[in-house]
């Protein structure tokens, strides 16, 4: 896979030190939760919840280097950054895969689990895996051999799935999340994925634009940037109406009803 | 300022100051394995001893009903104590509100009887590791999750000195 070029340069190479740095990473998280959550059962649920978002922060980086380069141009630190993107992706494939890994050996018991699960969960780790399945082609797909037996074409075109992989993992993360059921994670996840969508609709245009100059047209580009923000956007804020989060329909129903009940009932 | 701006921001702090607990899911099997239910626990899947804890039941059996079934659950401490808490029975879903009275391994056990026979037994060991401290000292942490701790820090050390005097040759090979 790699040529000898490539290995002697492998200090000189930044992807090289983030797929270190997420090595590491993944062993401190690991290390860091065990050394500090004595219940195995909790140690599971955190250590799968921080791999799920640093999993996420890895892909959202990866997405967002591109249109950022289209804006601000080809700076110093852009090249360096899109030349990391490879390391970025694997590294996001790597946290998601250790994700699902604990979540399903330690939090459900393995594959036999999966049965006895609620059809929502079922869904939800459905989307997980297909997204997860994404992410691994491309990871396996993002070196430089690959890349010229596929041809570039094919490739880019593999790499395109990224958009379904990330709409699968929104809608993964919201059904059976639990942190999303808090408000103000419902808000602060909401700035950077309106943020992510602006951008995209963006270079669509852009590129749009380029194989049909008729686009150019500041009112045409605009108006249709500015519709495909907001109607993105919107979809996201009126996710909850259109797919129920399984905690806050749970809590919702017997959250009131349960609190009438004596606190001590010691025998 | 702007008073409609301030009403904002104060609404605004107002929702992340003060959120609501939320909990994860632990699947539990019974004993015969056939049926699983998920546990969630509030405050965030980790109790805290002294305060009022909530544990909901979602059991994956369509024909428990609070009609024809009953729930039994009961809380054991380290001692040997047992408990018998109140719980709910809505659809195939259990809750109850419980306050753990001292850190320590508490094992969790809802019975589902149908007319005195017993459908489901699922069992859960829950440790309490916030809150009153009890007398018996249970956390311990394992020496490898120190170990580990230790190399990580210095091989990230080591790695960012060696990334650190490369910068030069890193920043001119790495570039798209």
């Amino acid at each position: 896979m790699l040529s000898r070029q490539t290995i002697r340069n492998l200090p000189n190479n930044n992807r090289f030190y983030i797929l270190i740095f997420s090595v590491l990473l993944s062993l401190f998280v690991f290390c860091l939760g065990r050394s500090q959550i004595p219940g195995d059962q909790l140690f599971y649920i955190r250590t799968e919840q921080l791999y799920g978002f640093i999993a996420v922060t890895f892909l959202y980086i990866a997405l967002v280097i591109s249109p950022v380069e289209k804006i601000i141009g080809k700076r110093e630190w852009i090249k360096n950054l899109l030349f990391a993107r490879r390391a970025i992706g694997v590294s996001a494939a790597y946290f998601a895969f250790l994700h699902a890994a604990v979540a399903l050996w330690g939090q459900i018991g393995g594959f036999g689990g999966l049965v006895l699960l609620p059809e929502r969960f079922v869904w939800a780790i459905l989307f997980g895996a297909v997204a997860l399945t994404v992410l691994f082609l491309m990871a396996a797909t993002s070196f430089d051999r690959v890349i010229a037996f596929m041809t570039f074409r094919k490739w880019k075109w593999l790499h395109r799935f990224v958009y379904l992989g990330s709409v699968l993992i929104i809608l993964h993360v919201w059904m059976i999340g639990t942190h999303v059921a808090y408000d103000w994670v419902q808000i602060v996840t909401f700035i950077p994925l309106s943020l992510l969508f602006g951008l995209e609709a963006w270079t669509i245009m852009s590129k749009l634009s380029e194989k049909h100059p008729e686009f150019k047209a500041k009112d045409y580009f605009w108006t249709i940037v500015a519709c495909l923000w907001i109607i993105s956007s919107l979809l996201l804020l009126m996710l909850p109406a259109l797919v129920k989060n399984y905690h806050s329909e749970h809590h919702s129903e017997h959250g009131g009803s349960s609190h009438a009940h004596r606190e001590d009932n010691r025998e | 300022m702007n008073r409609r701006l301030l009403v904002l921001l104060a609404a605004c702090a107002a929702v992340l100051l003060f959120p609501s607990g939320v909990s994860a899911h632990v699947l539990i099997k019974d004993r015969g394995g056939g049926t699983g239910a998920i546990l969630h626990l509030n405050p965030d899947d980790d109790p805290i001893a002294g305060e009022r804890a909530l544990l909901f039941f979602d059991i994956r059996d369509d024909s428990i009903s609070p009609e024809s079934s009953q729930a039994r659950l009961t809380i054991t401490d380290d001692q040997g104590v047992a408990a018998v808490v109140p719980s709910e029975l809505a659809g195939s879903s259990v809750s109850a509100n419980y306050v753990f009275p001292r850190q320590g391994l508490y094992e969790v056990k809802l019975v589902i009887t149908r007319d005195g026979k017993t459908m489901h037994t699922f069992l859960q060991s829950q440790r309490v590791s916030r809150g009153i401290i009890g007398n018996v000292i249970t956390n311990s942490t394992p020496a490898w999750a120190e170990i580990g701790l230790l190399f990580t820090l210095l091989a990230a050390a080591l790695t960012a000195i060696i990334a650190f005097n490369r910068r030069k040759a890193i920043n001119q090979y790495s570039k798209w």
